[in-house]
């Protein structure tokens, strides 16, 4: 077993920052990251020599993230870096499985920061496993990073900014983009109006977004929902959608459809607490956050002492807040190594603080507009998938939920829902509403799931073959393949 | 429920078992369980290996394999020198036959009463993989020890690569025991469950025992979350934890937690026809096509972690003996907590001398196979009846009086 | 920048935003002859020429493709030199790669490959 003081998982903006702020005080942070390229979802870099990264739009966003990719390049030499390192176990004290080069290692760090980031959220509804309907951070990913349209055209739909930036991104690549739909009211965001000024800049490039869509001949229609997608030989051909009330139900005998063969769409995102859920930290329900997060204190340490969560991993808030998170876990962490002095450590730390203070409350008002609502866990049929690895139509769920199955163990064991490989991340969120819907419970009365080792493909001869851990701080990244 | 005829500790595939042979038989029946993480239930195999197991050829063979390690390490063993063989008593392979007997009408019943499908299927059996001249001893000291009754057949490796077609070439021969089959552990436990709350059994979830409540020579109940519990009897299905419960009361149920670690693989098309057990991990296909390898058998109390040591090894006995795993991505990895015995049998009937009390625990690898005659047994013992099978084997009274505690 | 370059020899199906220059490689999906850019997952290369349908699912046989594409969702899986469970949006291509559309569970004759 190797032993490092610092353990990163991911190399996102709130990984990155919290390595670069421990390289900074003088501790040689370990960063683990199953890409081949550092930068998280958001600042994913394409490979080397690709066109994608010169044809993509710049946005304060990305040229933020530039930046912060070149300060961890500069610091590289500082910073023990390991490239498709995939964590796919934590064991008590803090011991980390990681599979590399298909073999495997066991590493036991003094603090362990999990940066691990968010998934989007798509509750099921008729025709959502057709080829063509996908996230929308899946689509902007292929045009951003890998060059690719996803379709001639697509219909980007959910809530959230985030659908404005890919529309954007989606229609600078040459897709037709029909409409973007979403689930928020215009109307909501007066009410919250007050308390979204408290970041002007970021409300101005949701505005700025906006205005180049409108300008692009874009549709935006607030107030609306997708409810169904169909098509014909497994490829998606149109989607339906209707206005809806504030609970988000349609009102289907308003619906239209519109052609399209590709659709984004995704209702926000969920935080990533497989590992956190593993080391054994308490997580606690917070529906404006992504559902549930590991409980922590201000500086981001979990209920397991030298755990810490940064980032949208512990609470979906965005890069900005996750960068200023992994600073605050990384200076917290210096402080604990003894690397800072009380007084630096206590003015650097209140600098975050204050940064971050304003940039949560817009984020608390951005929440309240684009909230999931109740209507969503209804929009699946009886014959519509629920549980997409194993393949359960709600007509074989349901049942089961009325016989008690009201937990995630239960409801596993009577169904088989959230057996498959994505260890039930993408219909947990999802049923759970459902559950809580239908029982009127609350979501934390339902709880989470349970994730179990391994939480990252692992195959049974990965697990017979003990590999050294290479140090590669000093081998380019991805190198050695 | 105020003062039920019979109160069950353990919501494991036991107590539920017995609180349904209860509770059909017109018994008040109140069922108190706090999930703990490391029950055995979700730990088990579903293999319903009764011979195998009572000749030492299941998950027995690990045991054995881990035990003499043990002894070795402490001295207590000489190296090479032969520990306890792992043939158990003959009244207790006549349980778990008898038991397993059981089981295909008991699906239908739970199928048709409870709406569960356990999931029981009639596989190719249970081969032992023979890789060691060791190892082909003890399959012929097993073969001379079994009755006719006994199905166990001697393969030349042609004969088993023919039943096994992916198992491993280095194989020197197999012992095949072709009574045996497989169910679902938690569909099982769900069955007996939904059953008995359909004959009106209660179940309190989410409330830990913790005390037994003796009056003299009596047990009048539970203590669980601060309140008393009453009732007429009280069963200790409690698992691993139950002889920690009857200590409680002063009562002598020897049983320790023997962790056991699980691999469960992805689902592959059917690449298996029987259950294959070796000396390093047994593997089974599951009826949904996943793979399960399992167990390891460590005595590290209460723990519940899963070790890397302890899968990797489980791993690497599964591509020995089944070399196309190597390539099978894992699903999950898990533990569970067995209730063990210091002779490996369970522990049934009541305590010597005490009223109101029924032990039924101390299952160790054999709990799913034994679950139904178990709960017979149990509700029989409690009822005063003549018993399906001699109960008198298993009786806690075996073990006389604990042990004084060591000197701390 | 959205030039249509439908009968660009590296482009055929039209979906490139740029037609790349840079380092090519050729690999074989469902034992046709697909030409990739180095360095891009599966399911880049093959939603480029124009193939969105990745596996088909083992009870009701549905086609399934791109969904997540950050590996989370598992719906993308495909065979790659007879390995099933391969995510096409993980999995870099390299040259002479053998790629199929995975039938439900996979391995339906890597029993036989892999078993000898």
């Amino acid at each position: 077993m190797i032993r490092r003081k610092v353990v990163i998982v991911g190399a996102g903006p709130a990984g990155m920052s919290a390595a670069l702020v421990l390289a900074q005080a003088g501790v040689r942070p370990t960063v683990l990251d199953e890409n081949p390229r550092v930068g998280g979802q958001i600042f994913r870099q394409p490979p080397p020599g690709s066109p994608a990264a010169a044809a993509a739009p710049k946005d304060a966003s990305a040229r933020h993230g530039a930046e912060l990719l070149r300060r961890f390049e500069a610091a590289r030499a500082r910073i023990e870096l390991l490239n498709e390192a995939h964590v796919w176990g934590v064991f008590p004290e803090r011991r980390l499985a990681i599979g590399n080069q298909g073999g495997w290692q066991v590493v036991q760090p003094e603090h362990l920061v999990l940066a691990t980031g968010a998934y989007e959220y798509t509750p099921p509804f008729p025709g959502w496993t057709l080829p063509g309907v996908m996230t929308p951070g899946g689509a902007q990913s292929l045009v951003k990073t890998w060059n690719v349209r996803p379709g001639k055209s697509v219909v980007v739909a959910g809530t959230g900014p985030f659908l404005l930036v890919v529309a954007r991104q989606l229609h600078a690549a040459g897709v037709e983009v029909e409409a973007v739909v979403e689930l928020a009211r215009r109307s909501e965001f007066l009410r919250h109006a007050p308390r979204l000024l408290s970041a002007p800049g970021l409300l101005f490039e949701g505005g700025s977004y906006l205005r180049e869509l409108k300008a692009a001949g874009i549709p935006v229609l607030w107030g609306h929902v997708v409810f169904a997608a169909g098509g014909a030989e497994g490829r998606l051909q149109h989607v339906s959608l209707a206005p809806c009330d504030a609970e988000g139900t349609p009102d289907r005998a308003r619906a239209r459809t519109l052609e399209t063969d590709t659709l984004a769409i995704g209702y926000g995102f969920v935080p990533r607490v497989e590992l956190a859920q593993l080391a054994g930290c308490e997580l606690v329900f917070q529906d404006e956050l992504g559902g549930w997060i590991p409980r922590t204190d201000e500086n981001g340490e979990a209920s397991v002492s030298g755990v810490w969560v940064a980032g949208d991993g512990g609470g979906v808030s965005g890069s900005v807040v996750a960068e200023l998170e992994g600073e605050l876990a990384g200076l917290s962490i210096a402080g604990r190594l003894g690397l800072l002095d009380a007084a630096t450590l206590a003015r650097e730390k209140e600098q975050r603080l204050a940064r971050l203070a304003p940039l949560r409350r817009f984020r608390a008002a951005l929440d309240a507009v684009y909230r999931v609502r109740p209507g969503l866990a209804r929009l699946a049929e009886p014959d519509t998938l629920v549980c997409r690895c194993e393949e359960l139509a709600a007509s074989e769920v349901d049942p089961a939920i009325g016989f008690g199955g009201h937990d995630f163990r239960t409801l596993k064991v009577m169904t088989r829902l959230g057996m498959g490989p994505c260890q039930a991340r993408m219909c947990w969120p999802a049923m759970m509403r459902r559950i809580a819907d239908r029982t009127q419970k609350s979501c934390a009365d339902v709880g989470p799931s349970r994730f179990r080792p391994p939480v990252r493909p692992t195959t049974v001869g990965d697990l017979v073959q003990l590999i050294p851990f290479e140090d590669q701080a000093d081998a380019p990244a991805g190198a050695g393949r | 429920m105020k003062h039920p005829d019979v109160l069950i500790v353990g919501g494991g595939v036991i107590g539920f078992a017995v609180a349904h042979e209860l509770a059909r038989r017109g018994l008040a029946v109140q069922l108190l369980d706090k999930d703990l993480p490391g029950r055995a239930t979700s730990a088990s195999a579903g293999g319903l290996w009764p011979v195998g197991e009572a000749v030492g050829l299941g998950c027995g063979v690990i045991y054995q394999a881990t035990q003499a390690a043990a002894r070795q390490a402490t001295g207590e063993l000489a190296a090479g020198e032969e520990c306890h063989d792992g043939i158990l008593p003959a009244p207790f392979r006549d349980l778990l036959v008898a038991s397993n007997a059981l089981f295909p009408a008991l699906a239908r019943e739970l199928q048709e009463s409870a709406g569960i499908d356990i999931e029981f299927r009639v596989g190719g059996g249970l081969i032992f993989a023979v890789y060691e001249p060791r190892e082909q001893e003890y399959v012929d000291r097993v073969t001379q020890a079994l009755p006719a009754s006994c199905r166990l057949e001697q393969l030349t490796p042609e004969e088993a690569w023919k039943i096994e077609p992916l198992l491993t070439r280095e194989i020197q021969g197999a012992a095949l025991l072709s009574g045996e089959h497989q169910v679902n552990p938690m569909l099982l436990a769900e069955g007996f469950k939904r059953a008995a709350l359909r004959q009106g059994a209660e179940f309190h979830h989410d409330t830990r025992v913790t005390a037994l409540r003796r009056v003299g020579e009596r047990i009048v109940g539970v203590e669980a979350e601060g309140e008393f519990f009453p009732a007429g009897t009280v069963v200790n299905a409690a698992g691993a934890w139950s002889g920690e419960l009857a200590r409680t009361a002063g009562l002598h149920c020897p049983v320790f937690p023997v962790r056991g670690q699980i691999v469960l693989t992805q689902a592959l098309p059917r690449a298996m026809n029987a259950c294959l057990s070796t000396s390093g991990c047994y593997i089974a296909q599951k009826l949904h096509g996943e793979v399960l390898i399992g167990s390891t058998t460590e005595r590290v109390g209460f723990d519940v972690d899963v070790t890397p040591e302890g899968i990797a090894g489980l791993c690497k006995g599964a591509v020995r003996a089944l070399p196309l795993v190597r390539y099978v991505h894992i699903k999950r990895v898990w533990a569970g907590l067995r209730p063990g015995t210091s002779d490996e049998l369970p522990i049934l009937g009541p305590a010597p001398g005490i009223q109101g009390y029924v032990n039924a625990t101390g299952a160790f690898r054999t709990g799913i196979v034994a679950a139904p005659l178990t709960a017979r047994l149990v509700a029989q013992s409690l009822l005063g009846e003549p018993t399906d099978q001699p109960i008198e084997p298993f009786l806690a009274a075996r073990f006389g009086a604990p042990e004084p505690a060591p000197a701390a | 920048m959205t030039g249509t370059a439908a009968h660009d020899p590296h482009d055929p199906s039209g979906r490139r935003i740029v037609v790349p220059g840079g380092a090519r490689l050729a690999f074989t999906f469902d034992e046709a002859r697909v030409e990739a850019c180095e360095g891009e997952t599966i399911a880049a290369a093959l939603l480029a020429a124009g193939r969105q349908v990745l596996r088909t699912t083992e009870r009701r046989d549905e086609p399934r493709g791109l969904f997540c594409n950050m590996g989370v969702c598992f719906e993308c899986l495909v065979e790659v030199d007879g390995h099933a469970n391969l995510r096409a949006c993980q999995t870099v291509v390299r040259a002479g790669m053998r790629v199929r559309t995975q039938r439900g569970f996979g391995y339906r004759d890597a029993a036989a490959e892999l078993g000898e």
